[in-house]
């Protein structure tokens, strides 16, 4: 299951949101998936997510497997929290 | 015993604490046990975030929580899933060794990173190599130095002491330096006297010929260090350390005084600091003053440019604590043998005589817009003199005179308020010294920094040790090129300063005042020192030696006939 989002915050995903992002992704017990064009990247890799690249205005996807969907929401509400989205 | 170059003074008798900073060889090789080398990587890193933990719980202590949290980020590039997965694979399907591999992939983000041309990449850039440096140490057994773990009196040995490096120093347990390279003026010498620790420099196979643990006996006045000596010696190194710590504090009869030469005439000796926190530094040795602010480790410090606020704040805070005491505030001085980990730089085949200092500035108005523009602001807390390294064209200053223009028009502008100072430049480039009238009478004041202009007058590079008997400040060529100056200066109604190695020196310092320099700038350690010399020196001898050895052809001349006249002890 996945969804896609645009992201909003000023200076990308980048370094320190990254950094706490990655953490809290780090907490959940399932994969996660960050797609970003046709990259898909270990959103438990600090690495993985910085080197996308993902600049502000650009289009995201979230992917986590069928039987964990109910994770999605913890991961989107995050996000809107920390204002990565809308 | 071992013998270098003496650049701070002082003696200790501590242990040897070696600053390792091993070489990794990356080179590829065939094992025949993957699983054992992939096992050997996750012990590496395991080993490497107890480290990192220890370092973060220290710091935390030390510094507070904010800035502590870049320990979090490393024990996750330390744990990163993409990059253990990308070596682990590698291990297994090339059967190749560990360090080959996580260098491979650690170079493969770092080239990625690069692509992406974002500062702040480029921050987590310089954390990655860290870490991994740090697993691929483990993972050899090398062992890595952490200067804050340090719980015991040491001296430590180096082939130099970076200036990030002497940041960290506790002077709690750091009892003396001694490094294989460096001379009088290279960074960890000046730190040295800043802190009142002995230091030899120049000790070829230092880190060879000493070994960890070892009791040593530094000497920071003969450049000695003692191995292996008997009971009678340490007695008498002992007796030293008592003598040399009741004549420091013997100069604090002088705490008060003004700076006055035995026939009345009045200078004021200033202190030269590196950050907000040494102003402690400059009212303990009750210097006048601050005659030389270097703002270099504001920058170096950090992990990127320090923001206009960062920098207003540290300006802010020494004018406010110095009242209306002078406090000189030279802009960014990088280049040469200094550089900024965030800013990269092209390779140059000369860097002493490269784009550094003003050129620098000059060439990345963005960067030196953001420091003047701090620096105009801070101008209403106190008495700001803006102060401009190496100049050596008037072209320069005029540059800077047009870009201080622009900033107060959008000051003026957004209403935001700035105060009076003075602008003045640095003359260490012998075309300033040719210069000199021209420039006179472009700026407020003159500050000569003599470390560079020996350099550029000998054409020897400062940090060559094998060059060090070029670095002759009291040749009468460096005299005749201060009176040169100090005359332009007083033609134009502007004052004169030392603020390098010269103006420490207590034989140097007070000659410098017989050329006509004004005011001496100094480690903070020196100004009562110095001020006990005066008071014991006429000051028309001075005028007089200075004006006689102006003619000599040698350093070796000079020295021997100003001994003669300067005088150095008193009858007490």
């Amino acid at each position: 299951m996945e969804r896609t989002y645009q992201l909003i915050s000023e200076s990308g995903l980048h370094a320190r949101p990254a950094t706490n992002f990655v953490m809290f992704i780090a907490s959940l017990p399932v994969d996660v998936h960050l797609i970003h064009k046709d990259f898909t990247a270990d959103a438990k890799s600090i690495m993985a997510i910085m080197s996308l690249g993902l600049a502000k205005g650009e289009i995201f996807t979230i992917r986590v497997s069928d039987e964990h969907a109910s994770y999605l929401d913890q991961i989107e509400a995050y996000m809107r929290e920390h204002q990565f989205i809308e | 015993m071992i013998k270098g170059i003496p650049v701070s003074k002082g003696y200790a008798i501590a242990k040897i604490y070696k600053l390792h900073k091993p070489k990794i060889d990356t080179q590829k090789s065939l094992v025949m046990d993957p699983e054992l080398e992939i096992k050997r990587y996750h012990d590496a890193i395991h080993k490497t975030k107890l480290a990192i933990e220890k370092l973060k719980s220290k710091s935390i202590e030390r510094f507070g929580e904010e800035t502590s949290k870049i320990f979090d980020a490393h024990l996750m590039i330390a744990d990163d899933p993409e990059i253990k997965t990308s070596v682990e694979s590698m291990i297994r399907h090339e059967q190749c060794n560990l360090t080959y591999a996580l260098q491979t992939v650690v170079d493969r983000f770092l080239r990625l990173f690069s692509d992406l041309d974002n500062e702040y990449l480029r921050e987590r850039a310089i954390d990655l190599k860290d870490v991994s440096e740090r697993i691929l140490s483990h993972a050899l057994g090398l062992e890595t130095s952490d200067l804050s773990l340090i719980q015991d009196n040491v001296i430590l040995v180096s082939e130099d002491i970076t200036p990030s490096e002497t940041t960290q120093l506790d002077t709690t347990y750091i009892k003396g330096f001694i490094t294989e390279q460096g001379g009088m003026t290279s960074h960890s010498a000046i730190i040295a006297r800043l802190l009142n620790l002995p230091a030899v420099a120049g000790v070829k196979d230092a880190l060879k010929k000493l070994r960890d643990g070892d009791e040593v006996i530094i000497d920071g006045f003969s450049g000695k260090v003692l191995l292996n000596y008997d009971d009678t010696t340490r007695l008498d190194y002992e007796e030293r350390i008592q003598k040399y710590l009741t004549h420091l504090s013997s100069l604090s009869s002088y705490i008060g005084l003004p700076s006055r030469t035995v026939d009345g005439y009045e200078t004021k000796l200033l202190a030269n600091i590196g950050t907000p926190k040494d102003v402690d530094l400059v009212f303990a040795h009750d210097a006048e003053g601050i005659g030389l602010f270097r703002t270099e480790l504001l920058y170096m410090d950090k992990k990127e440019m320090p923001s206009e606020e960062e920098q207003f704040l540290a300006y802010q805070e020494v004018l406010t604590k110095m009242h209306d005491q002078k406090v000189v505030i030279r802009t960014l001085d990088i280049g040469g043998d200094k550089y900024l980990p965030y800013l990269t730089l092209e390779h140059e085949l000369n860097p002493f005589l490269g784009n550094r200092a003003i050129r620098l500035s000059l060439s990345k108005p963005d960067i030196f817009k953001v420091q003047l523009r701090a620096l105009l602001r801070a101008s209403v807390y106190g008495n700001l003199h803006i102060l401009i390294p190496m100049i050596s064209t008037k072209e320069e200053i005029v540059s800077v005179k047009k870009i201080i223009k622009e900033l107060k028009k959008d000051l003026d502008a957004s209403g935001i308020p700035y105060g009076n100072y003075q602008l003045g430049i640095m003359i260490e480039v012998p075309s300033a010294v040719m210069l000199a009238d021209a420039l006179a009478k472009e700026v407020d004041f003159f500050s000569i920094g003599t470390n560079d202009l020996i350099q550029y007058t000998f054409a020897a590079d400062r940090t060559n040790e094998n060059l060090s008997s070029y670095y002759q400040p009291c040749h009468p060529v460096i005299l005749q090129m201060i009176s040169r100056v100090t005359q332009a200066a007083h033609d134009a109604k502007i004052p004169v300063s030392v603020c390098g190695e010269m103006a420490s020196s207590l034989i140097q310092g007070p000659l410098l005042l017989g050329l006509g320099v004004d005011e001496l700038s100094m480690t903070p350690s020196e100004i009562l020192k110095m001020r006990r010399v005066l008071h014991l020196n006429s000051y028309e001898i001075l005028c007089q030696t200075a004006q006689n050895v102006l003619k000599y052809d040698s350093e070796e001349h000079v020295l021997r006939e100003i001994k003669k006249w300067i005088v150095l002890e008193g009858d007490s």
